[in-house]
């Protein structure tokens, strides 16, 4: 044995460690037929106590990831307190299992009612504890990050509060991020039970909580369904947008920094993807996988990423042209570093705002998937009120129609808003002169004339100008020695 | 037991040394760049050996193949470089039959480079220490944490402050980015560093430092340099040796003082008077009438032979060969031998 340990080399114990229990899942995934509860292997011991049938397997899958990133994240950070890997894998983790818990309420179901029972609390709660620590200890190794960090938040923010489009946008979001967060405190859940009915089928906005948007064909309150509709939505667009993310920004630095034949297969791919008319390619999925929450986020984050993928891929042209990439590849790094500590961090400004962009549009696709009926029956989104206010004839049900109609208007444009406005901060070309931070001194000074060349460069013209250059030596030929 | 297992178990080396003279042998080395028109023959020939302790410096105009010379030896060229003849000699192994991990085993660990402009060889995204540390983490095997401390001791040792380990390359001057990157090069303590116009982008003062800098570093640490410049008077001030390149060859090759004083080639003597000299009486500078030819189709002869003074009827036909005219003092030119 070597004195470094077990036989494994250090780079791929982490990456053993987290895929066997993921791969096991994945093999289980697909060698058992459907509707068939997951009876023998790893499986059987996360499946006994999470998921009884195949169709809860893509929430099996959050499960075991968030618990391998447990694992891993924890190793890490006790094999070396001062890699911040192992604090960021943490983070991921906590995030992961917060999210999880916030969608389904608990560990043990997945249908998305919301209750928050004992078990489900004490995640959230753990979670949150642990990004508060890990942040913590990110926080205590070095002050001088800290500071620097909160320095570039600041100067964010400043920007940002400039611009009022994304101001908009974010007052938006906030307003329905709240709505969505605290959903179980707005509106009960058991009104959306189609027993529980708060007046007579189609009464129209009266007094009473329950009764402010009226009511549906059932009797059944709209507003208790806005509110719960907007967690739905949300969370697909935003889970979607992860899935989108991922693929299309790991495929677009791929194909950009490999280039060749390796780019040209992955661009051709996501040629394919982007001419595949996407809605008819996600119909088509949604009847053969199911019509199932988790089945909607896979479907919208697998159609929607080429997009994202070929505005990376021509920003990391660019960016593996540049000479630290050249040096990185002299000292010796592996692709894989290179990709992720050179050229990610490079281009992440435009995926950072490019993601933005895409959460409108998966929210859009959720809502269209839902009204055109592939939604999940089980939970009410916006395209599902719009869907079944279309089923009833719509005429006249305006306050049915008008609530989840403008919402969506409303959050998409406000993500719009809101990935223009990072689009403007963090790409100082699109910045306005006056938001420069005032350091222009040609904008303070409109009266002394500014002669302009042709490429809109300044001219510097000095009184002396003969029309020759000047550094000819024949004027200094007498001077004495 | 296998032979392999055998010459283990005796102790013996599993690789032979070759015999070489010098730290780094170049023997006519040849790279060429392949462009839809045909092959650009851009390093076309070249031969030099580099002593342990020495420094060597190339010279010569923009486009006659210095840095792609330097490179070459590294075997870092563009997609469409080949390295196509000849053989590099480092330490008792041939770096032009090695594979692209063997070369990466020796980049940076025994053969660093101190690339060209050091603004855009720092990635402006990442701690400057941090790019410091990545060598010292891939090739010692070190963790973050030691690594970091031994960036802050090459910042002390190429005189910058310590506590500018957690900079980003913005927040540092000119002067102290090439500090920085000198101070990358020295990480894994390398045999050979080779200096890309190190001294480029600066000005003069900041020039002389780094200069003085480079010199200190080399008698303190036994370091083999190769010096890549434009400015000869930068090679006239650091260099033991010196190689005058034009259009892809060796045209001179000598020690500095044989150079300087003595030049024999047409080039290089030319070349020495386009700098205008302090010591001697004021007079033009003069410049060298015509352009280095074109590399797809070089001209059969000497590639001088257009722009030469003293070119005769064999120079326009046969190509010279490096002699050496007296000892340690090489010329490619059929007039002068």
């Amino acid at each position: 044995m070597s004195p470094r340990g077990p036989g494994v080399p250090r780079r791929f114990r982490n990456w053993i460690f987290f895929w066997t229990p993921v791969s096991w899942l994945a093999l289980e995934m697909i060698t058992y037929p459907k509707d068939r509860p997951i009876t023998s292997g790893f499986g059987h011991i996360i499946g006994g106590f999470i998921a009884p049938t195949v169709a809860n397997y893509p929430a099996v899958m959050t499960g075991a990831i968030a618990i391998c990133l447990t694992a891993v994240g924890a190793v890490g950070a006790l094999r070396n307190a001062k890699q911040r890997r192992s604090y960021s894998t943490l983070l991921v983790m906590a995030i992961l299992f917060w999210v999880w818990t916030l969608v389904t309420g608990d560990l043990s179901q997945f249908s998305l009612r919301g209750q928050h029972t004992t078990v489900g609390w004490l995640f959230q709660t753990i979670a949150i504890l642990l990004a508060a620590v890990v942040a913590w200890l990110w926080a205590a190794g070095s002050p001088e990050r800290v500071e620097l960090t909160v320095w570039n938040t600041r100067q964010m923010w400043k920007l940002f509060r400039g611009n009022w489009q994304g101001m908009a946008g974010l007052y938006i979001l906030l307003f329905f991020a709240a709505v969505a967060l605290f959903a179980p405190f707005l509106a009960d859940h058991a009104k959306l039970d189609p027993n529980s009915y708060v007046g007579k089928p189609f009464s129209p906005p009266a007094a009473g909580f329950y009764m402010w948007l009226g009511t549906d064909r059932m009797g059944q309150s709209v507003l208790a369904e806005f509110i719960w509709s907007a967690r739905i939505s949300l969370v697909v667009g935003l889970l979607a947008t992860v899935i989108s993310t991922i693929l299309g920004a790991g495929i677009g630095i791929i194909a950009g920094f490999y280039g060749g034949w390796i780019g040209e297969i992955w661009m051709r791919i996501t040629d394919a993807f982007l001419v595949i008319p996407w809605l008819p390619l996600a119909m088509v999925i949604a009847s053969i996988w199911g019509k199932n929450f988790w089945m909607i986020i896979l479907i919208i984050g697998l159609t929607s990423w080429p997009g994202t993928a070929r505005v990376v891929r021509s920003d990391v042209l660019r960016v593996r042209e540049l000479q630290f990439v050249e040096r990185a590849k002299a000292i010796g790094s592996s692709n894989s570093h290179i990709m992720n500590k050179h050229i990610m961090p490079n281009v992440f400004p435009l995926i950072f705002a490019n993601t933005i962009l895409v959460v409108a549009i998966a929210i859009l696709s959720e809502t269209t998937l839902s009204f055109l009926g592939l939604g999940d029956p089980f939970n009410f989104s916006w395209g599902t009120m719009l869907q079944y206010c279309w089923d009833s004839g719509a005429s006249g049900l305006w306050w049915w129609l008008l609530p989840p109609g403008i919402a969506i208007v409303l959050v998409v444009v406000a993500f719009t808003f809101m990935g223009t406005a990072f689009d403007e901060i963090l790409d100082p070309k699109l910045r306005k002169r006056e938001e420069s931070g005032g350091d222009n001194r040609f904008a303070k000074s409109p009266d002394v004339a500014i002669p302009v060349g042709p490429m809109g460069a300044v001219v510097i013209t000095d009184g002396l100008d003969t029309g020759h250059p000047t550094f000819g030596h024949s004027d200094d030929k007498g001077d004495p020695q | 037991m296998t032979p392999v297992a055998e010459k283990a178990a005796r102790g013996a080396p599993l690789v032979e040394r070759i015999d070489h003279a010098g730290l780094l042998e170049v023997r006519d080395m040849k790279t060429y760049f392949k462009l839809s028109q045909g092959w650009v023959k851009a390093v076309d020939g070249v031969s030099f050996i580099l002593e342990p302790g020495e420094s060597l410096g190339l010279a010569g105009e923009s486009g006659c193949g210095k840095t792609t010379a330097a490179l070459s030896i590294l075997k870092l060229l563009p997609e469409n470089g080949r390295l196509v003849d000849g053989d590099i000699f480092f330490d008792g192994r041939n770096l032009a039959k090695r594979t692209e991990y063997g070369m990466s085993r020796i980049r940076w660990k025994e053969i660093a480079i101190i690339f060209q402009g050091a603004m855009n060889a720092l990635n402006p995204v990442q701690q400057t220490g941090k790019q410091i540390a990545e060598p010292i983490i891939l090739h010692e095997g070190l963790s973050e944490a030691r690594a970091m401390a031994r960036a802050r001791e090459l910042f002390d040792l190429v005189g910058i402050n310590p506590k500018r380990i957690a900079d980003y390359p913005h927040q540092l001057s000119g002067g102290m980015r090439q500090r920085a990157m000198i101070a990358m090069a020295l990480a894994c303590n390398p045999k050979l560093i080779i200096g890309d116009e190190p001294t480029t982008a600066l000005d003069v003062m900041v020039q002389a430092q780094i200069l003085d800098l480079i010199a200190r570093l080399r008698k303190d640490l036994d370091l083999s340099f190769i010096l890549i410049s434009h400015d000869l008077s930068v090679m006239a001030e650091t260099c033991d040796k010196g190689v005058i390149m034009y259009a892809g060859k060796v045209v001179e090759s000598g020690t500095t003082t044989n150079i300087f004083t003595n030049p024999l080639h047409p080039y290089t003597k030319q070349l020495i008077r386009s700098f205008p000299n302090i010591h001697e009486k004021r007079e033009m500078v003069s410049s060298i009438p015509g352009d280095p030819p074109n590399l797809l189709e070089p001209p059969p002869g000497c590639r001088f032979c257009p722009r030469c003074e003293i070119r005769s009827a064999l120079c326009a036909t046969e190509d010279p060969k490096l002699a050496e005219i007296e000892p340690g003092h090489f010329v490619s030119c059929h007039e002068v031998a």
